[in-house]
Formats: C-alpha cells, sequence, structure tokens
C-alpha cells in the first residue's frame, strides 16, 4: 500500500514537475512496448506460424516440363550374314555406316518437317551393327538381328531377294552374293519406311492440345504398372437356362499368352465373376428373327446401378470384360448398327472401362456349358478389345503390298507380335516421360501459387528421385537400352503422381486467409488497440508540443497580440 | 475386328497364372418366421454360400461366391469377418433368445486380421475402408480411438488351425469396431443385396422390402466371412460366407385383422426359388401349445418337433411355383421355459455434465450356475474408476451377494487415443439378477468433437 502510493505521490510529483504533457519515461512506454512487440514478438510469431517449405528443384521441375531434353529412341539392328554373302568390294566395304547415316538423317528430316507442335522433342535413333557372331536367343525389345541367308537354289523361284519379317526381332533375308547389295537396299527402305512411321506416331501421342490427336489415343488407358481384368458372365435369365463357363481353359488358351508378353511391362491380376438377373436398361428392339439393339442404344447397355462391378482395387485400373447371354426369348440378340447391318463381332467396346460381347447358345438346354472351344469367338473379341484398350497398334513395315517383303501375320499363340511390343514400350515410355514431366511442372506451379501449403521433405525426396529417374531414362536411352529406360520412367511418373497427390500437401488447403484473420483478430485487436492509441496520442501531443516550443523559442509576432488577451479574458 | 484370324493353336506358356480345377460352391437360402408372444413376427432370412477350396490362395475365379469380398478379405488378409448394421433393442423378456449374437444398436466390425508389410492395423483400415465404400457406411470412422484388440471374448477355440492354414498367417490379432451411432438404412441394404446370387428377382430375397423391414421395432443385417476344416487334418477347407437378415415386425401396427399372409406382410411375393440354390426353404417356428392356423393354397408344410415346447412348419420352395402362406394366431404368454436363458441390459446413470455411473442387469434365468464374461467397450472420453465396479447378485430368494470376478482385465483409456476395454469372467448363481455397476467422469471435449446434433447426446455403444 505504501509503495503504491509513494510511486504515485511520485508520479504526481514527476508529472507536476515536467510539462502537462507526462514525463519523458511515460513517452517512451507506449514506443517501448511497441519496439519489444516487433522485436521479439514478431520473430516468434513469425516463426510459430511458419509453414514449413522444402527446397524444391524448381528449376529443373520447370525446365522438363516447358524445356524437356530431346528423347531419342534407339532402334538397334544387327546383321549376320552366311558365309560369303558379305558384299567385300571396297565401295560397299562401310555399308554399314552409309545405311545408318543416311536412314538417321532421314528420320532427322521427317522428325523436323514435321508440322506438329510436341511437347517433347522425340525423334527416333537407327543403329546397325554388323554380327559380332554372338548367339542371340533372346533379343531385347528394339534390337532385331536380321540374318542374311544364302538363298538356295529351287527353293524359291522368285529371282528377287526376299526380306521376311518374322512376329519375333528375328527377321531373314534370302539373298546371294550378287544380290546382296540389292537386299541391303529393300532391308533399307523396309526398315525406313517402318521407323519413319514409327516416328510419326509417338510424335503424334505427345502432340500439344491445339494440333489434332488420333482418336485411337482416346479409347487407350493410360500406362499403369498394375492393371486389373475382371471377366463377368453376365445371365440375363438363369430361370430359363443356367450358364456356367471354362474361364480359367478359356483364358490359359486365348488370354495369358497376350498377358504374358505385356508382363514386361504391366502386371495383371486375373478374376473372373458370374452375375445373373442381368436385365438390360434398354428393352431389344424385336425383329422377325430373334431380336436386336442398334449401336446408338450401347452408351446405355452398362446398368451401373444394379450390376455388381464394382472393384475395391484402390489404385490399378480395373479393366471389364462382360460375356452377355440374353435370355431365351430374346435370342438371337444382335448389334445393328444405323443402317441395321448386324455386327460381325457382335461385340463393342466402351472406351477406357472394357468390352462388350453377346453370344446366343442354344436355348434348348436347361443347363449350359461354355467350354473352352465355345468361348474362343468371346475371347477374340476379348483380345482383341484389350489390344485396343492397352493402345496396341500394328504395325506397317511397308507400303501397302511389297512383293520382296514378307511380313508375318499377327501369331495366333501371343495376341501381341514383337513389333508392337517395342512400338506399345515406346509410346509407353513417351507417355511416362511426358506424363512426369507435366506432373512436375504442375506441381512447382501449385507450390508456388499456394504459399500456405505445407511442403514436408519427403515431397522434396519424392521430386529429386522423379527428376533422378527422368535423367536417368535419358541416359539410358542414349546407351541403346529401351526397357531399361522404360523401368525408369514408369518409376519417374510413379513418383511424380505420388508427389502431387501426397495427402499431406492437402490439408493445410482447406485454411484461407479469412480463416487466419477469423483466428488473429479477437486475440490481437484488443491487445494493440490501447497502444494504438496512446501512440497516436503521444503523436498529437508531440506535435502539439513541438508546436509550443517552436512558439517559445521563436516568437510569432502574430501570435504576440493574443497573449495579452487571456489576462484581460480572466 | 483383328483377330478373327485367331485359331486354336498349340499353346506353350501359360506361366505363372498355373491352372486349378474350378471351385465347388454351393448357395442355400432359408427363412425362419416366429410368432412372438407380443403378437409381433420375427423373420430371420439367412443366405449361405460356401465354397470348397481345397487349393491355396489366390481365389481367382467366382461364381457363387461375391467377387468384391473374396477381393477384399484377401487384400487385407482377413481371416474371419464379421459385420452388423442393427437398429433398435432387441427385447429379451417378451422375445426370446435371438438369432443372431450382434444385437447391439448401431454398425459392428469383428475381425481377424493378420499382418503383412501394411501391418494389422494398416488392413484393419484397408478393410474398415473398403467396407465403408462397398455399404455406403461410416466405417471408415473405426479407428484407434472406437477399435480395440479384444482379450479373451471373440477368441477362437483352440484347435481352429483353418484360418492359419487358409492364409498362411498363424498369429492373427482380433479386432473388435464399433460406431453405435451408425443409422441403418436403405442405402447399406441395395449393396447387401446386391451380393445374394439371385439378389431380389427371386427366392425369400423377393421378400426383402425395404419399406416393410425398416418399419420395424428391430431390424440388424450383416454378413460373416470364415473359413473351416473340412476334416480334422484340416486338409480341405470351407469357406463359408453368410448374409444374414433379422426383423421384428409389429404386424398389429402394420395392418388390420389377424390373417396375415406373406404378401401382406412384405408387400411382395415369393414367386420360386433362387435358381442357384441347392435348399430353398421357409420355416415357421411356434410354441406347440400356440393354435396356429396355416393356409396355403398349393404346398403342405412339413411339420416336425425341434424340441420339447416348439414345433417347426417347414415349406420347400423348390416345389412351389407361389408361396402364399397365410399365418393367424392368438397373442400369447411366453412360458419361463421358453424365455431367454441369459439377458443383459445397460444403462447409464446419475447426470449432469460431470460424471456418472453405467449399470448392467445380467438376468439368469436357468436353473443352475452360469459362466460369463462381461465385456465392455467405453469410449476414451469417459474416466472409468475401476476401484468402483462392484457386482451385486440378487437371488431369487431376495439375498443379495456380493459376486466375484475372475480373469480380470482392464485396459487404460488413452485422451483422444484407445477407449477402455472392461473384461472380467463372472459366474452367475442360478435365477438370479447381477448388476455390474461402475462410476465415471465426463472428459472434457473440443466443441469439434462433439457428434451432430449433441443435446442428443452421445451413444457409447
Amino acid at each position: 500500500m505504501g509503495l503504491l502510493s509513494r510511486l504515485l505521490k511520485k508520479k504526481q510529483q514527476a508529472a507536476d514537475i515536467t510539462t502537462p504533457i507526462g514525463s519523458k519515461r511515460d513517452r517512451m512506454i507506449p514506443l517501448y512496448s511497441v519496439l519489444v512487440a516487433v522485436a521479439i514478438g514478431l520473430p516468434l510469431w513469425w516463426k510459430q506460424t511458419e509453414v514449413y517449405r522444402a527446397n524444391l528443384p524448381s528449376e529443373q521441375m520447370i525446365a522438363w516440363d516447358s524445356n524437356p531434353p530431346p528423347i531419342q529412341i534407339p532402334f538397334n539392328f544387327m546383321i549376320e550374314w552366311d558365309d560369303g554373302l558379305e558384299p567385300s568390294s571396297d565401295l560397299v566395304l562401310d555399308w554399314d555406316t552409309k545405311i545408318e547415316n543416311r536412314i538417321n538423317s532421314a528420320l532427322m528430316k521427317d522428325a523436323n518437317n514435321d508440322r506438329l507442335r510436341t511437347k517433347l522433342p522425340v525423334s527416333l535413333k537407327f543403329n546397325l551393327q554388323r554380327s559380332t557372331g554372338k548367339n542371340f536367343d533372346t533379343l531385347k525389345p528394339n534390337n532385331y538381328l536380321v540374318s542374311m541367308k544364302n538363298h538356295e537354289k529351287g527353293q524359291n523361284s522368285d529371282k528377287h531377294p526376299l526380306l521376311h519379317v518374322t512376329d519375333t526381332r528375328k527377321w531373314i533375308a534370302y539373298t546371294t552374293k550378287k544380290k546382296s547389295s540389292e537386299t541391303l537396299e529393300i532391308f533399307e527402305k523396309s526398315v525406313l519406311n517402318y521407323l519413319v512411321t514409327e516416328q510419326g506416331k509417338l510424335r503424334q501421342s505427345v502432340v500439344t492440345k491445339d494440333t489434332q490427336g488420333s482418336s485411337k489415343d482416346l479409347h487407350a488407358i493410360n500406362y499403369s504398372p498394375k492393371y486389373s481384368l475382371v471377366f463377368s458372365l453376365m445371365n440375363e435369365d438363369p430361370e430359363s437356362q443356367i450358364t456356367t463357363w471354362d474361364i480359367e481353359g478359356a483364358l490359359k488358351q486365348y488370354m495369358y499368352p497376350l498377358l504374358n508378353k505385356l508382363s514386361i511391362m504391366s502386371d495383371f491380376k486375373v478374376q473372373s465373376q458370374i452375375l445373373r438377373y442381368t436385365a438390360l436398361p434398354i428393352p431389344p428392339i424385336a425383329s422377325n428373327n430373334g431380336t436386336y439393339i442398334t449401336s446408338d442404344m450401347l452408351p446405355n447397355f452398362i446398368n451401373s446401378a444394379e450390376w455388381n462391378m464394382a472393384s475395391i482395387e484402390p489404385v490399378a485400373p480395373t479393366i471389364h470384360f462382360l460375356l452377355y447371354i440374353p435370355k431365351t426369348t430374346s435370342r438371337p440378340l444382335v448389334i445393328k448398327d444405323s443402317n441395321l447391318v448386324s455386327s460381325k463381332t457382335n461385340g463393342f467396346m466402351i472406351s477406357q472401362w472394357g468390352g462388350i460381347h453377346i453370344s446366343n447358345p442354344p436355348s434348348d438346354k436347361q443347363v449350359y456349358k461354355f467350354g473352352t472351344k465355345e468361348l474362343q469367338p468371346t475371347m477374340e473379341v476379348f483380345v482383341s478389345q484389350l489390344r485396343e484398350l492397352l493402345g496396341i497398334q500394328e504395325v506397317s513395315i511397308t507400303k501397302g503390298q511389297h512383293k520382296n517383303v514378307k511380313v508375318d501375320e499377327l501369331s495366333p499363340s501371343n495376341g501381341v507380335t514383337d513389333l508392337e511390343l517395342d512400338s506399345l514400350m515406346c509410346r509407353w515410355l513417351i507417355q511416362n516421360i511426358r506424363l512426369a514431366a507435366s506432373t512436375l511442372g504442375s506441381l512447382d506451379r501449385m507450390i508456388i501459387s499456394l504459399t500456405n501449403m505445407v511442403v514436408h521433405d519427403s515431397i522434396k525426396d519424392l521430386v529429386s528421385d522423379a527428376l533422378n529417374r527422368l535423367d536417368q531414362t535419358v541416359h539410358v536411352l542414349s546407351t541403346g537400352e529401351l526397357s531399361n529406360a522404360f523401368t525408369n520412367s514408369a518409376f519417374a511418373s510413379g513418383l511424380a503422381e505420388k508427389a502431387f497427390f501426397d495427402p499431406d500437401m492437402v490439408g493445410m488447403l482447406y485454411f484461407p486467409d479469412e480463416h487466419k484473420y477469423a483466428i488473429y483478430l479477437p486475440f490481437f485487436l484488443p491487445a494493440t488497440m490501447p497502444v494504438l492509441s496512446i501512440i497516436g496520442f503521444r503523436l498529437r501531443q508531440w506535435k502539439k508540443n513541438r508546436g509550443t516550443k517552436k512558439d517559445r523559442s521563436n516568437p510569432s509576432p502574430l501570435k504576440k497580440p493574443g497573449n495579452p488577451a487571456k489576462p484581460h479574458d480572466e | 475386328m483383328r483377330l478373327t484370324g485367331i485359331y486354336l493353336a498349340c499353346l506353350s506358356l501359360v506361366g505363372a497364372y498355373g491352372g486349378r480345377e474350378p471351385s465347388q460352391e454351393t448357395f442355400k437360402e432359408n427363412l425362419i418366421l416366429r410368432p412372438l408372444p407380443d403378437g409381433r413376427l420375427l423373420a430371420h432370412f439367412v443366405f449361405d454360400t460356401e465354397i470348397e477350396q481345397n487349393q491355396s490362395l489366390p481365389l481367382q475365379h467366382y461364381d457363387l461366391f461375391p467377387r468384391q469380398i473374396s477381393e477384399m478379405v484377401q487384400r487385407y488378409h482377413t481371416e474371419e469377418l464379421i459385420l452388423s448394421f442393427t437398429q433398435g433393442t432387441w427385447r429379451f423378456e417378451d422375445w426370446d433368445t435371438p438369432p443372431i449374437n450382434e444385437i447391439g444398436s448401431g454398425a459392428q466390425v469383428l475381425a481377424k486380421v493378420g499382418s503383412n508389410e501394411r501391418g494389422v492395423y494398416g488392413n484393419w483400415k484397408g478393410l474398415t475402408n473398403a467396407l465403408s465404400g462397398m455399404f455406403c457406411a461410416s466405417l471408415n470412422f473405426l479407428d484407434h480411438t472406437n477399435s480395440v484388440v479384444p482379450g479373451q471374448t471373440f477368441k477362437l477355440p483352440k484347435g481352429s488351425q483353418a484360418q492359419g492354414q487358409y492364409f498362411g498367417v498363424y498369429n492373427a490379432t482380433t479386432l473388435l469396431g464399433q460406431l453405435p451411432r451408425e443409422n441403418v438404412c436403405t442405402e447399406n441394404l441395395t449393396p447387401w443385396i446386391k451380393q445374394l446370387p439371385c439378389q431380389t428377382k427371386a427366392g425369400i430375397a423377393a421378400l426383402l422390402n425395404p419399406h416393410r423391414l425398416y418399419d420395424s421395432d428391430f431390424f440388424s443385417m450383416g454378413l460373416s466371412f470364415k473359413p473351416t476344416c473340412k476334416s480334422p487334418s484340416c486338409e480341405e477347407i470351407m469357406l463359408s460366407y453368410t448374409q444374414t437378415l433379422t426383423a421384428v415386425l409389429d404386424l398389429s401396427r402394420l395392418m388390420d385383422g389377424k390373417k396375415w399372409s406373406l404378401r401382406d406382410i412384405f408387400d411382395r411375393e415369393v414367386r420360386n426359388s433362387c435358381p442357384l440354390a441347392r435348399s430353398s426353404s421357409v420355416q415357421i417356428i411356434y410354441p406347440d401349445t400356440l393354435n396356429l392356423q396355416l393356409e396355403s393354397a398349393h404346398a403342405k408344410p412339413k411339420v416336425h418337433e425341434i424340441s420339447s415346447f416348439l414345433k417347426a412348419a417347414a415349406f420347400d420352395l423348390r416345389n412351389e411355383s407361389v408361396l402364399d402362406l397365410q399365418l393367424s394366431w392368438e397373442p400369447f404368454k411366453a412360458k419361463t421355459d421358453n424365455s431367454a436363458w441369459i439377458s443383459a441390459h445397460r444403462f447409464v446413470l446419475g447426470h449432469g455434465s460431470e460424471n456418472g455411473g453405467i449399470e448392467t442387469l445380467v438376468t439368469n434365468n436357468l436353473p443352475m450356475h452360469l459362466n460369463i464374461t462381461y465385456f465392455d467397450l467405453i469410449p476414451w472420453y469417459l474416466h472409468v474408476y475401476a476401484h468402483t465396479i462392484k457386482i451385486q447378485a440378487h437371488l431369487g430368494n431376495g439375498a443379495i451377494k456380493e459376486l466375484d470376478y475372475h480373469d480380470f482385465q482392464y485396459q487404460q483409456p488413452k485422451i483422444r487415443g484407445r477407449p477402455a476395454i472392461l473384461e472380467f469372467g463372472l459366474t452367475l448363481p442360478p435365477n438370479s439378477w447381477t448388476s455390474v455397476q461402475y462410476d465415471f467422469d465426463k472428459g472434457f471435449l473440443k466443441y469439434s468433437e462433439h457428434p451432430p446434433d449433441a443435446n442428443r447426446g452421445f451413444n457409447i455403444g
């Protein structure tokens, strides 16, 4: 009590002694508190509310998106000769380098002439080597071996040499010593034509939006390291006929060979189910011979509300294949186009979803079992639909018919030729690089635009891993290894997507700036108001004080006459 | 289409996909109707799918067995799964023993989950998320705060090695998750029906009319998946998948009159049996003293006694074209030997928002001692005082006796972490009722932790 009163007294005295504005200490208190707030409070608050943002390699990310390095995809050919067939005159001694140069410059020219504006500078590179005499049992993707065989008399009556393009990576040419350079010419022409078409297709797959993409790509599902295939037998009416199928046997015969071939790039999880009472949401139209649905009714074919098609697979895209068995009264059910011409396959495809085949088994049996043989037409439809859904495209070696070149038909036991497989690998490689690059670019732009977003170190690690993988892809491509480069590109796009969709980054996005103000205002406004008002008050006083001081030190002649008036008033 | 040229040629490579014989699958459906003493009717639907599995995993090709369920249990290493959605309270005194075990209100998941690279909890999260997506329920909210590993309850008897055999994992963990507040509605029933081979198009499932089922006094639907050994040596394994639906319908409120046909009760009709079912039956179970009038235009039921005081009338649906069953009975009084052997009641004590208590009354209607395990899952925001646990048995002669518990286990709750578990064994005296009582403090909750419509209170199980 005594202390307080003494203090008060002292203050009173101080106030009495000094000017009415208050003591110097009093004047300094608000200033000090502001200083303390700024010097300690502000950094503390800043540190406390700071959002952790790891330092991402922003320049590299943007560079890959907007200005990526040129991608050169190698095609390695090797030629082995039967004894004495190789052209040996001095003029054609370095035939391999000559062919290589000619093809590469043609490819370069084609890429430069191309008016497509691509997001990735993609071109093909042709490498030709003389065989080192090694035994090639298995050839890696984009590695081809051309065997020049001695043309035996009587084996082929045709005078001209023949190039046989098989469905594996081993090609065979029949020739004689005389005709060897001519054979090389045919080989060169075929390969050039093949590579130019491939280059065109690849560049087409990465065009910018303002140039048209091919419609075939729209059906295809993007590359995924894992796919889930679900085969469903849909029986519209099990009361009139119960249907079962030997799906395992049929898959083994028709589907697994293709999947085995594709397994170098993706895993396929295969399942099958039987669904019953699957009524169509669209009633088929009756005709004098059974019923039909027209092609414009097909978009409504799938009854997603009632058919149990969902999958619990969280990541891998699911591809559905339905074998639809209509009820006996509406058999045969056929698909007709707008001109009412029946479809040959009686099947159709839904882009990026799957394929459907309608089958009309004989109605006389109570229980009908689709054996492996009965499933053959269905499986053919499914295989070709799967090829289209994955984006496997036919490969053309020659322009039109070339009598000297024989290209093998697609082998029935595989469902895909090695050339098609390599072509798919090239396209998926390019798509992966592009996807990784554009994802990284978007991620960088997003992080820059959202300043409040947390960026953990894990994101940084993912991004730098993805960038490493991209660089690695380019590096490995230059050494000529396509499958290794493909693996790297798949990793790169996977990592980039993982970084982009990281759930940690999303959390903070829900808090807009208004939320921040709403939290800070009730805290800081009551505390700052008195400080601000006292500062304002002091400022006004100080100004006034300075004015009076000036008056005293430098009395104005104008004010003087006013002063004597005061005492007069009193 | 390009591949029309494909023809059968020699096939060499099948590789990793391997080959195996198709599994044997059977499907059975059964509807049990039971007139209840208070005039209500209990309808209990059972759909059983069994698959003989003499090969190891993975299952790939499905006929009657639902693909998604199998995909889910395989993916998340779930060896056993029981899921239930329940609404309403089972009245033990009036309705006798329930045909199902899961009668607690809300949603409940009980699963034996193995461990892999995701870990047990990762698999549990995956499983509940998958179930949540499949059944349009909030099961994804089953996390650390409401999932527990029970000690003794729900344990499988020793020697049941089917699970281990089936999955190659022997040390699976049993997890229990409860969402007492979960509302059950048509959106849960629709995906449940989708898993049936005939859906509602044929067989007894045609009676599943959501308007009538959800207008009932008690409703529970669920599914269970379980592998069992076919022989003692457990070389062959049977996977059984069961879907059950139980409803107690108040007929006098639904309609006038005393004569009810199946059509009146469900507003639907059974046309035939599901053509895929190996057996399809409708059973009416009633006390032998009851004068039950059964009329059916075509079919004659097979009546047999199932116990000294219960009779059953069974219709085989596979022989029927249309089952137009008519039932009528006079309200009757439950016989004492007919009522449930054991019943339990739990309620909250006290008032205010600081503290309270929970009392559970367990009645033993049998004239002999009964060994039971008391299991209680208490949310973390109730701070239970274990020293306040009081167990008193009220004997038939009016005497009160303090009961001793054994195998006592108590899991301390963690705030915003795990719930508390109270688990102990009791021996109930004959013809008695026992009260288990304990006190708790109500924890302090953040505003965001209150459930919507907070003044309605909390559902604690």
